[in-house]
């Protein structure tokens, strides 16, 4: 029995050849059908009528016999029958119902008595019983029964239908064989292109097509199935695209990176060969695309991703990890030297001026290498290796780069751990504000305080600069600056309000602070909250500020100038930027960095640089700021070159809220100079 | 109404009586057969009955047609009982293709006969009864141990069965056909 499973597997053209030939086979069936029964009727008619006229003749001849007693005659006419091989035998009765004549094929016995006997014609089983009353004129003179068999009639029933079942699986074969060959010829191209469908669906491969010559239905759905595949085709190496390629530089995408490290790994690990992974960040980046907008940074990354591509050798390749974050892929390093050449071009060449959209734009990157198989044996860890190098890279100042050593996990979890305390101190409210004074080069006046941001982390102070970067990193820096800027306008107004002579507050406050859309807004809004005039509030900026984000800073300092807020660059003298923004600036305080100060006196280059910053400071009507003073030398050699003002532990250390305010009320008292202006 | 009971009444009695003439007539007759049977042999029978299948199978010429048709005449000599055997057997039966009835006659009664039985002790007046036989007589023999010239037909035993023998010259002289049915049974002379 075929179940529907099976039928499910018979294939749709044989199904369709089987039910084709059914459809030719059927009429034929039906036809033959019809003629057997056709012909076995007339058969059978025939030889009834065959047994009537010989019944007929032997009524009309045996009437004279019975008339006449004539059995012998009788007899004499009924073995006429010995040639009918179909006769059993034959009876004559008189009108008495008595046997007058018989005639018996040999071997057959007469089985129908003649009271069962009807007249004319009787067919029991295999036998036919005729019979037919023998009359003169309107004389009965007696019947005759003839009985046959139908033996005849059976064998010729058998021969045709030998012959209908011989014609019929003649007419079955050709029907098959024609349909089949015409079949085969027709769905040739069906069949190719079941093949086609199905080795793309296994291999899911698109690259095939089919010939078509055809300008029937069969080549519109050729030409559809090599359109869909085209279709297909283009989407897959758009998806494939998509999944390996970044979007943006067109580079491989972390995806891409990480398959080829890892054939990469094998290929090294089998020729026992090096290869170097080297994580670059670049550097500022985050102030040039939050300042410049997203447009700009997304050229930037371009042109980097080009540089990068140039100073590439054919064996190695360079992806986009993401944001500003390349990864590079230098197989069949020989040495370290190899490495150095390469990563040093990279510094070298992205360390030149870009061009963006009419910014000329300062990048630089921080450069983390890991080595196979040194630094790690596999793909996740060379990248976690890489990226951590990065950081120490980057901890070393711009432009810099550090191979990866197993010291650095330690300083890894360090860092991690350092940025979970950071996250609780914030919610902890652990950070406060301390406070140097800024007092005149004569030592009488108290010009101001500089607020400096301080963290105890069990019991011990963290540097600023152990942990500012790190609120940097973690996205916390413009809550805190803008909790500095509220926290230390609010102690300076609550020194004004405690009868004290007002005097400025110096605030440092990072790039990204300034150039974010809200920085007028929200420092307009904390002088507001606190009461603060705006003349006694100073902000202090780098010079990084200035690189990457001229444009937007100016417009930006121009106003809070306006507003009469004291703009101070701090740490003067150890960034890279073109001098030409002092006079384009805003700027009213120069602060000469502490290095360059702590030098006074040992060298005569340090007072040289020092001597240029109070004269260029001086010559653009700004006012100077020594950071940093310790000693009565230093004093007197910045007195002498006309420094305005002296911050340092020479006249106070940083101070907390309480000891500021002692410290302001005692220089009030003792001078009274304040208090009376 | 009354009237018309009593017309019924006596359509029934008069209905009555018919019946109980009929069955006494038919009663009188089965005696006579009953009477002459008890005289003829089996054979005479036997005789008298193929006499009237020779008429089924021998057409004479219609010299004179009649409607209806005449009888066919059979002649017989000095056999009252024979001739009363025929005549009840022949009655209601019919022979030919015209249908003809069938009646035996003594043949010192009629004028000409379709056919003539003659038997052995009839064969001394035998050329007296000839003469007055038409040309189409068909003579039928009652044995084959006498001979009467112009017979035609001639009964004969065999094996204990009555046969006949037929005459085709005599026949075709006498101008009638005999059937091929009859002249099969027959031993042709």
């Amino acid at each position: 029995m075929i179940t529907s499973k099976h039928r499910n597997k018979i294939g749709f053209f044989y199904k369709h050849l089987i039910a084709v030939v059914a459809i030719n086979i059927l009429p034929l069936f039906i036809m033959s059908g019809f003629l057997y029964s056709n012909f076995i009727a007339d058969y059978k008619a025939n030889l009834l009528e065959a047994m009537d006229s010989e019944i007929n003749l032997l009524v009309a001849t045996s009437r004279s016999a019975l008339l006449f007693n004539d059995q012998q005659s009788a007899a004499v006419l009924l073995s006429s029958l010995e040639n009918y091989t179909s006769t059993r035998y034959a009876q004559i009765y008189d009108a008495n119902m008595e046997l007058f004549a018989e005639y018996k094929r040999p071997g057959q016995l007469v089985d129908m008595p003649a009271e069962q006997l009807n007249t004319g014609l009787m067919i029991i089983g295999q036998t036919i019983y005729l019979s037919k009353v023998i009359s003169l004129g309107e004389e009965n003179l007696g019947f005759i029964v003839i009985s046959a068999n139908t033996k005849a009639l059976n064998i010729q029933k058998q021969r045709y239908l030998l012959i209908i079942g011989v014609a019929l699986l003649a007419s079955l074969i050709l029907a098959y064989l024609l349909n089949w060959t015409l079949q085969r010829r027709l769905t040739s191209p069906i069949s190719e292109l079941i093949s086609l469908v199905g080795y793309v669906a296994k291999n899911e491969r698109y690259h095939k097509r089919l010939n078509n010559e055809r300008d029937d239905e069969i080549g519109d759905l050729i030409l559809g199935v090599n359109t869909m595949l085209d279709t297909i085709e283009t989407h897959e190496m758009q998806l494939y695209n998509r999944a390996h390629y970044d979007e943006l530089t067109q580079l491989p995408n972390r995806h891409l990176l990480m398959e080829r490290l890892s054939h990469s790994i094998k290929v090294a690990d089998r020729n026992k060969s090096e290869i170097a992974l080297l994580f670059l960040d670049l550097d500022r980046f985050k102030i040039i695309n939050d300042s410049l907008g997203h447009r700009i940074g997304d050229e930037l990354l371009l042109e980097v991703a080009g540089k990068l591509v140039k100073v590439l050798r054919t064996s190695d390749s360079v992806s986009r990890w993401g944001g500003d974050e390349f990864v590079m892929l230098l197989e069949d390093i020989k040495s370290t030297e190899d490495i150095d050449i390469i990563v040093e071009k990279i510094i070298t060449e992205l360390a030149k001026p870009t061009i963006v959209s009419g910014h000329r734009l300062h990048v630089s990157t921080s450069v983390g290498i890991a080595r196979f198989p040194q630094n790690g044996k596999d793909c996740q860890s060379l990248l976690k290796h890489a990226d951590i190098s990065m950081y120490h890279a980057k901890e070393q100042g711009v432009g810099k780069y550090c191979y990866f050593n197993s010291s650095m996990l330690n300083k890894s979890v360090q860092r991690l751990s350092m940025e979970m305390h950071v996250h609780k101190a914030f919610e902890d409210s652990d950070f406060f504000l301390v406070y140097q004074p800024q007092v005149s080069s004569n030592g009488e006046k108290l010009i101001g305080f500089e607020a400096l941001i301080r963290w105890k982390l069990n019991g011990a102070f963290v540097p600023p600069n152990k942990f500012l970067q790190i609120i940097e990193d973690v996205g916390l820096m413009h809550q805190l600056s803008l909790w500095v800027l509220e926290e230390a306008c609010t102690q300076n107004m609550r020194w004004q309000q405690a009868g004290f002579a007002p005097v400025k507050i110096s605030i440092n406050l990072p790039p990204s602070f300034i150039i974010q859309p809200q920085c007028l807004q929200n420092i307009h809004s904390v002088l507001n909250d606190t009461g603060l005039a705006p003349e006694y509030l100073e902000i202090e900026l780098t010079e990084n500020t200035f690189l990457g984000s001229r444009l937007i800073a100016g417009p930006i300092l121009q106003s809070l100038k306006d507003l009469g807020i004291s703009i101070a660059i701090d740490d003067f003298g150890t960034g890279y930027s073109c001098m030409s923004y002092l006079q384009d600036l805003p700027i009213g305080t120069l602060k000469i960095d502490g290095s360059f100060v702590k030098g006074l006196g040992r060298s005569q280059a340090n007072e040289g640089i020092v001597r240029s910053i109070i004269t260029l400071g001086k010559s653009l009507d700004m006012q100077i700021v020594a950071e940093c003073v310790e000693t009565e030398k230093q004093l007197a050699i910045l007195k002498k070159m006309d420094c305005d003002i002296i911050q340092g532990y020479l006249f106070s250390k940083p101070l907390t809220a309480e000891n500021a305010e002692r410290y302001l009320a005692s220089r009030q008292v003792k001078k009274g100079l304040n208090r009376a202006s | 109404m009354q009237s018309a009971l009593y017309s019924y009444q006596d359509s029934q009695a008069f209905k009555i009586i018919f019946k109980i003439i009929l069955i006494a007539f038919v009663s009188l007759a089965f005696c006579d057969t009953a009477k002459s049977e008890t005289q003829l042999t089996k054979k005479d029978k036997l005789k008298a009955a193929y006499l009237l299948n020779f008429t089924r199978f021998i057409e004479w010429p219609n010299n004179t047609p009649e409607i209806p048709p005449a009888p066919i005449r059979i002649c017989v000599e000095d056999s009252p009982e024979f001739l009363l055997f025929f005549n009840q057997m022949s009655a209601n039966r019919k022979s030919g293709a015209q249908q003809q009835t069938v009646k035996a006659y003594l043949s010192s009664t009629v004028d000409g006969c379709e056919l003539l039985y003659v038997k052995e002790s009839n064969k001394d007046r035998f050329e007296k009864i000839k003469a007055g036989l038409s040309e189409n007589t068909v003579i039928v023999s009652d044995s084959d141990k006498v001979s009467f010239p112009g017979t035609s037909i001639t009964f004969y035993e065999k094996n204990k069965n009555l046969r006949f023998e037929i005459d085709l010259q005599q026949l075709n002289a006498a101008n009638v056909s005999a059937s091929s049915e009859l002249l099969k049974l027959a031993r042709i002379k």
